[in-house]
């Protein structure tokens, strides 16, 4: 069984082609990257890929069931871009809430949290309403509240965007370990340094379309080029104005 | 029971929003207190101007006029009425078309002499404006003065021919009333001038009061960019309208005591001090009533916030939602003012038709029903009109938040200008392009 498998999917928005048959899978375990320019169809994926939005065309299958089935949605998490955190809410309140969300009863879920709140370095916040954090914080906590079900699959878009040098690395740390753990991640950033720290396996999508697949250095060396950014470039176009 | 940690969680954050639980909860009690201050203020401390044009000349020693002005600042002593004395009546008219003065009798010259001839029939003539609890009340007092002026005269008329036996000429039928009272349910007594705007007031401001809240639990989620998040969770979509509608519902529980609170400040506060004499009866609500009461507006105000939420779907930020709180609250006042003047059988039938078609329309009847009364068993057709309207607004709530446009946002702005279509996405795409 797959953590995803997407198969042809096409979602489109009236007359605008939003994702453009886009096939992939990523294994139980592994850690896979959606990397391409603003506005081409990454987030859209992912959405499909969560079960928020249907494909128009295409099929896709996470940890072996619907997306948006109830068994599927437990065992997995997405950190959604721009995401924000609750204003009235304190850090702990937060994440021990959406352990209650994601099915956990109410000793686990506090149990869980109190790991979180420690694991994130977030203790000294912990009772600090999320109107009070600053961008970094609200990061912390949001991946608090997509971890705190222990998922299988998880889904970050741009995790690390906002963070400074020493939160974004201990972001990345964060997820090394959890695929060392055995998770599997999805994540979409525009630092290709993270995504060769973090990827075993990219797609770079472009204007709706999967343009390259593969894993960093085979990819580099199929399209003879050096780096992770010199293949963006060459494979991706500037976005229209 | 994901709603039910959606209902925690909201109900938690609700409470810490200090500004908005005041304005729930104590803003019907001041509202209601400055209205019952105000109206006892209109009533009692600006005085009631009767304009009494006298043209009385008298006949022999007896003046009736003088005698009706008299007995109107008799009557008219516990309402702070004030006579003023006109010398012209087109002066004495004039003074009530600026509003200076509610209303102005003229008494003709011959007024004494005519009554003092067996048959003579004096013509009073009374000028004034339509309408008005003063205007009302200086009417009863004018009445009550010439009519104890004519009572005497009858009398004194029938005593001339028929002596001793006037009495039973002028009252040859006993009448004993026996007065049956208009009871509700609930035995309630409130018989004011206030009565038939009181519901529409309390509607009034359920809606207003509460309105807002679920722009803000719902609209909120998306505008702080958390509803993506939450709807990626096992909880239904059902789940998370129900619990985040029975959250807001919680506080406006509350709002509901405190207007009822309100109601009873208000009535009190009005008909205090010196206008306790215009309404002898006082306030009286029942602890079963005061359930009754509180269930009507909280069903209200569930649809008030349904209805919000349906139509705030579509709004991307707070400030969208709001414009369309302003639609919501003039829904209350549609379904409502037709009834202040009229029952709702004796409206067209297509106006009646459109006001069956507001949910307002049945709160109205209810509270009606409930403070006033009759209550029939049409209130059990209101109710479940009300429950129906509840349960289809929660339908077309939750399938409204159910569409794609919730997370994506507008698809028009957002996708319809940056790109143009690909040749090559579906085969049904490509068909089509080979088409056009």
């Amino acid at each position: 069984m797959d953590a995803i498998q997407a198969v042809g999917l096409t979602k489109v928005f009236g007359s605008f082609i939003a994702v453009d048959s886009v096939s992939f899978r990523v294994g139980l375990g592994e850690s896979f990257a959606l990397i391409g320019p603003n506005g081409a169809g990454k987030t859209t994926t992912l959405r499909i890929v969560t079960g928020l939005i249907k494909p128009t065309s295409g099929t896709i299958r996470v940890l072996g069931g619907d997306p948006s089935s109830k068994e599927v949605r437990r065992r997995m998490s997405i950190l959604p871009e721009d995401a924000g955190v609750y204003e009235k809410l304190s850090s702990w309140e937060t994440i021990y809430y959406y352990g209650l969300l994601r099915g956990l009863n109410k000793r686990e879920a506090e149990q869980r949290t109190d790991e979180l709140i420690k694991q994130l370095g977030l203790e000294t916040k912990r009772n600090e309403f999320g109107s009070r954090l600053s961008k970094g914080l609200k990061r912390k906590v949001l991946l608090g509240m997509c971890l705190v079900n222990d998922p299988d699959l998880l889904i970050l878009d741009e995790p690390t965007d906002g963070l400074d040098v020493r939160s974004a690395r201990n972001v990345r740390d964060l997820l090394n370990t959890l695929v060392a753990e055995g998770k599997s991640i999805v994540v979409t950033s525009h630092n290709m340094a993270e995504i060769q720290n973090v990827a075993k396996t990219i797609a770079l999508i472009d204007k709706g379309k999967i343009t390259a697949l593969g894993e960093p250095a085979q990819l580099l060396s199929d399209f003879n080029q050096k780096s992770l950014e010199d293949l963006f470039i060459m494979l991706t176009q500037p976005e229209a104005v | 029971m994901g709603w039910y940690v959606i209902l925690r969680k909201d109900l938690k954050e609700l409470v810490r929003n200090k500004r908005a639980l005041a304005l729930v909860t104590i803003m019907p009690l001041l509202l209601f207190s400055a209205l019952g201050i105000l109206s006892n203020y209109s009533l009692t401390k600006t005085p009631t101007v009767i304009t009494v044009v006298n043209e009385d000349q008298g006949y022999g020693s007896i003046n009736y006029g003088q005698q009706a002005e008299y007995l109107i600042q008799q009557y008219g002593s516990s309402v702070d009425l004030v006579m003023v004395n006109e010398s012209s009546f087109s002066v004495a008219q004039q003074l009530v078309r600026n509003g200076q003065a509610v209303l102005s009798v003229l008494i003709p010259r011959d007024f004494s002499y005519l009554l003092n001839q067996t048959y003579g029939t004096p013509n009073i003539t009374i000028y004034t404006s339509s309408g008005g609890t003063k205007t009302q009340v200086a009417s009863q007092i004018v009445d009550d003065a010439f009519g104890q002026i004519s009572d005497y005269i009858r009398y004194h008329r029938v005593q001339l021919i028929a002596g001793n036996n006037a009495s039973s000429i002028l009252n040859p039928i006993t009448v004993q009333y026996q007065e049956f009272i208009v009871k509700n349910p609930f035995n309630t007594t409130i018989s004011t001038p206030y009565g038939g705007i009181l519901p529409a007031l309390i509607v009034l401001l359920a809606v207003e009061t509460n309105v807002g809240l679920i722009v803000d639990s719902l609209i909120g989620e998306k505008e702080r960019k958390t509803l993506e998040m939450l709807m990626v969770t096992p909880v239904s979509r059902w789940g998370i309208i129900v619990g985040k509608t029975l959250a807001v519902l919680s506080v406006s529980l509350l709002s509901a005591i405190a207007i009822l609170v309100g109601i009873i400040l208000d009535i009190s506060l009005t008909f205090s001090g010196l206008a306790a004499s215009i309404t002898p009866q006082q306030i009286r609500i029942v602890p079963l009533e005061g359930v009754a009461l509180v269930a009507i507006l909280a069903a209200t105000v569930a649809i008030t916030q349904l209805i919000t939420a349906a139509m705030s779907a579509y709004a991307t930020n707070t400030k969208e939602a709001n414009a369309s709180i302003g639609l919501v609250m003039s829904l209350p006042v549609v379904s409502m003012y037709p009834l202040l003047f009229s029952s709702l059988s004796s409206l067209p039938p297509l106006a009646q038709v459109f006001m069956y078609m507001l949910p307002f329309t049945y709160s109205y009847l209810l509270l009606n029903d409930t403070l006033i009364g009759p209550a029939s068993l049409f209130d059990v057709v209101y109710i479940l009109a009300l429950v129906v309207y509840t349960l289809a607004l929660f339908w077309v709530t939750v399938k409204l938040y159910g569409r794609e446009a919730v997370i994506v946002g507008g698809t028009k702005r957002s996708f319809g200008f940056k790109r143009r279509k690909s040749a090559s996405a579906t085969p049904e795409l490509q068909s089509r392009d080979q088409r056009t």
